[in-house]
């Protein structure tokens, strides 16, 4: 039964290597992508090759169709699995400059590490840049802590709970709404591609 | 490539689908599916509590402990374990009661004897919340643990999952009881087998940024 | 001898590649995958390291970096610590790892490094105000279906869009 109780079965030690595993088949996964070229990224914002969507949401289709099979099996607790707590406006909030920062910088932590690991000096400054943005906000987030701790706390909020409908529901719908972005995802891109005319943008 | 793509969205498509008409079992038919594993670990007594224990969880200041009384509410009112709650076997049947257990709590399920008491442990078990307890031999055996046998005494026959109640208050106090907490010092030269694993070290916090 | 770099691979295939890894990280940690919470924690303990009286002063810090007491406790410094040996190793299979900058044909590499780290910048602090990345949030709370973090995916993806229209000059 899913997920282990791993300090039991591994120990402390063997607990870490397990993560830094989990981390190289992460890196490695973003680097095959070509997630550690920015242009690669910024190019998802310029209509003109979405692979950021594309990866993206197979990648959360991928793992939900399994979780939530997985459960309707009885091979995974799904209740004990880690869901991250909504805080709905300072995440909101925090999207929208994540978004502003993404386009500017042209990548996002993981990506930005790989990108390091692979020598390219845009990475290794987006990584420079987020130490200087994390410092900034544990220095100022005190100006805005009752926002940032209270604002649209629903704690530990699913789709599911927040609709009323299964699980099973929720995934075939989220699905749907990733084949239907796929689609009208690469009919744009050759759309682009065309009018481009076939020059690398 | 367009095949590959195509069928790959077909499959997709087909397991929400599947997922959507048969991936969400309700908590009867979970158990429905579980029963004899379950009663089987009943029967091992892997659930029960012993009162000692229970009245050392309740001390423990360090642990998150979710006390469910099962009886009715006039039992309950009469009398009841500090801290407890009360809810109803047809709550505990309700997909989100379960979901809105907090996961860090020993649960511990509390009726007259065991009868409610093990039909909700098997309903939380079946919903796979993790680490359910019932009180071993209930609001009887607690009484009986802490030396309250005076209390008991009361013989009926004809409740449902044989879940009687035997004892008396002359006043429905709730949980101003002495019976309610005897306190840590009756733990004091008590041998008990304790059934609850205490987490040895906190759960690594998974959402730093997550 | 030098050779040419591998393709990219196929996005909708590393798609499953990436969410097979992340089903891996549910089943056997319990909980996804990150990457800005092991930055925020090295930063968080440079500044406690560096400045001690300063960092035990704010409370965030302090939550922050104590807890877990060392860094080297907390599961996404090893996690990151990986990613980096995985990016190499997949840079160093494809033919990818030289030293370089990414830019538009519009600018300069220097100008790239100043909106990369004026974009981190920014970044950073939207990624510790919504309590996570496109990792953490996006792609593993959006597998387990958590409601705020699929408000932040579309926040994310409609703040890009926004202003992609203003810094066109940076990539195109």
């Amino acid at each position: 039964m899913f997920p282990l109780d791993l300090d039991a079965s591994v120990g402390h030690l063997g607990a870490n290597a397990l993560y830094v595993l989990a981390g190289f088949l992460f890196g490695f996964a973003l680097e095959q992508a070509g997630f550690g070229n920015s242009k690669n990224l910024a190019a998802q914002f310029y209509l003109r090759d979405m692979r950021v969507l594309k990866v993206m949401f197979t990648a959360i289709v991928t793992a939900m169709l399994l979780l939530v099979g997985g459960d309707a099996l009885g091979l995974v607790r799904s209740e004990v699995l880690f869901v991250n707590p909504t805080h709905l406006w300072p995440g909101i909030v925090g999207g929208l400059v994540f978004g502003v920062g993404f386009v500017v910088g042209g990548y996002c932590p993981g990506t930005a590490l790989v990108s390091l690991a692979t020598l390219k000096a845009d990475g290794l400054f987006f990584v420079l840049g987020l130490f200087v943005g994390v410092t900034a906000f544990g220095e100022s987030v005190g100006l805005f802590q009752a926002f940032f701790d209270a604002s649209g706390n629903y704690g530990e909020l699913t789709l599911p709970a927040l609709l009323g409908v299964s699980p099973g529901l929720v995934a075939f719908g989220v699905v749907a709404m990733a084949l239907a972005m796929f689609f009208v995802a690469e009919r744009v891109e050759a759309h682009f591609a065309a009018r481009d005319g076939g020059k690398p943008c | 490539m367009l095949t590959w793509k195509r069928a790959g969205a077909l499959l997709a498509l087909l397991l929400g689908a599947a997922l959507w008409l048969f991936g969400s079992p309700s908590p009867e038919e979970r158990l429905a599916a579980q029963a004899a594993a379950l009663e089987a670990r009943l029967a091992a007594g892997e659930a029960q509590l012993e009162p000692f224990e229970l009245l050392e969880l309740g001390h423990n200041p360090g642990l998150r402990l979710e006390l469910l009384d099962l009886r009715e509410e006039n039992e309950f009112n009469l009398f009841h374990i500090l801290d407890a709650r009360r809810t109803t076997l047809p709550e505990l049947a309700t997909p989100a009661f379960a979901s809105g257990l907090p996961r860090d709590a020993v649960v511990v399920l509390v009726s007259n004897g065991e009868g409610r008491a093990r039909e909700g442990w098997k309903l939380l078990s079946a919903q796979r919340v993790p680490r359910v307890y019932l009180l071993a031999g209930g609001i009887h055996g607690w009484l009986q643990a802490f030396g309250f046998q005076a209390r008991l005494g009361l013989t009926r026959g004809d409740c449902p999952l044989d879940d009687c109640r035997r004892y008396t208050f002359e006043a429905a106090l709730g949980d101003r009881h002495p019976e309610s907490d005897p306190g840590v010092q009756s733990l004091a030269g008590r041998e008990f087998t304790r059934k609850v694993k205490l987490q040895a070290s906190a759960r690594r916090k998974a959402g730093s940024c997550g | 001898m030098k050779r040419a770099a591998w393709k990219y691979m196929n996005p909708y295939l590393a798609g499953v590649f990436l969410g097979v890894v992340l089903f891996g990280s549910f089943l056997v940690f319990g909980h996804g995958l990150g990457a800005s919470g092991g930055v925020a924690l090295l930063a968080g303990s440079a500044e406690a390291a560096l400045l001690p009286g300063h960092a035990a002063q704010n409370a965030y810090l302090v939550n922050l970096v104590e807890s877990p007491p060392s860094p080297l406790d907390n599961w996404i410094v090893w996690e990151i610590l990986g990613v980096v040996l995985g990016g190499l190793a997949s840079g160093l299979l494809a033919g990818r790892v030289r030293p370089e900058t990414y830019h538009g044909p519009r600018i300069t590499p220097r100008a790239r490094w100043a909106y990369a780290l004026l974009g981190g910048s920014i970044a950073g602090f939207g990624v510790r105000l919504a309590r996570g990345c496109t990792s953490s949030q996006a792609l593993s709370g959006g597998a387990v279906l958590s409601a705020g973090s699929w408000a932040f995916m579309f926040a994310v993806f409609a703040g890009a869009y926004l202003v992609a229209y203003f810094v066109r000059r940076l990539w195109t």
